[in-house]
């Protein structure tokens, strides 16, 4: 990866909940990764979701149905709660707009990153 | 496989109650945490060692009063004692007290 930052762990902090991450799959020649939804940044940020766009043209924003949303998220274990999938409609044909997370947008939301490779030696003092 | 493109998992660590006069120090500011799946208790203990600046054998892991393992992973954690529950999974670390 162009960053350098895959191989690592990466551990987000924030002093408010963390905006939830939905692990998509957005074309066939792509992995899954973890999105934000744009409505829940856009919100965060206290923006609409147009103005955000234009105020950062350089993150990638990609569009999904609903129901294909919907059928990849609830597929995943960690989203087995009821609560945390009853805003989505299973059926909808409209589309959700994904945002991916860089590093500029974690520190617009207020998160602060560690990194941490997972091998190394532990350090006891 | 690399660990950005995992399902991630979103804490939110406590200290445990404590009174007296310890009862404000070595408490984490920024409490709700996101990571990897697949990164384990020890990792975890690891970064929250660093913000909090204490050395690792002062500092323990727990899930309703129980100390977690350290290589238990978040993925099995999240399985086995918070299936079906809404995120947050709320954790709790303790921190041993120096000897002086």
């Amino acid at each position: 990866d162009e960053d350098g930052f895959s191989d690592i762990f990466e551990f987000q902090f924030s002093d408010v909940p963390l905006l939830p991450y939905y692990n998509i799959q957005v074309s066939l020649s792509q992995g899954p990764q973890n999105w934000f939804l744009l409505s829940d940044v856009a919100k965060r940020l206290k923006m609409s979701p147009r103005i955000f766009r234009c105020s950062f043209p350089n993150l990638e924003v990609v569009s999904v149905t609903e129901a294909e949303f919907f059928k990849q998220v609830s597929l995943s274990q960690l989203f087995a709660c009821q609560k945390d999938l009853e805003v989505f409609n299973p059926e909808g044909k409209e589309l959700l707009d994904l945002v991916e997370f860089t590093n500029e947008l974690h520190s617009l939301l207020g998160a602060s990153l560690e990194w941490l490779h997972p091998d190394e030696e532990i350090d006891i003092h | 496989h690399y660990y950005r493109f995992d399902e991630h998992v979103t804490l939110c660590l406590e200290k445990q109650s404590t009174s007296g006069k310890e009862k404000s120090k070595h408490v984490l500011q920024q409490k709700y945490v996101r990571c990897s799946v697949r990164a384990q208790i020890r990792h975890l203990r690891r970064v929250l060692c660093y913000r909090l600046e204490l050395a690792l054998q002062y500092v323990q892991i727990l899930f309703d009063n129980e100390v977690l393992p350290d290589h238990l992973t978040l993925k099995q954690l999240w399985l086995s004692r918070w299936f079906g529950k809404p995120a947050p999974l709320h954790l709790n670390y303790s921190v041993k007290e120096k000897r002086r």
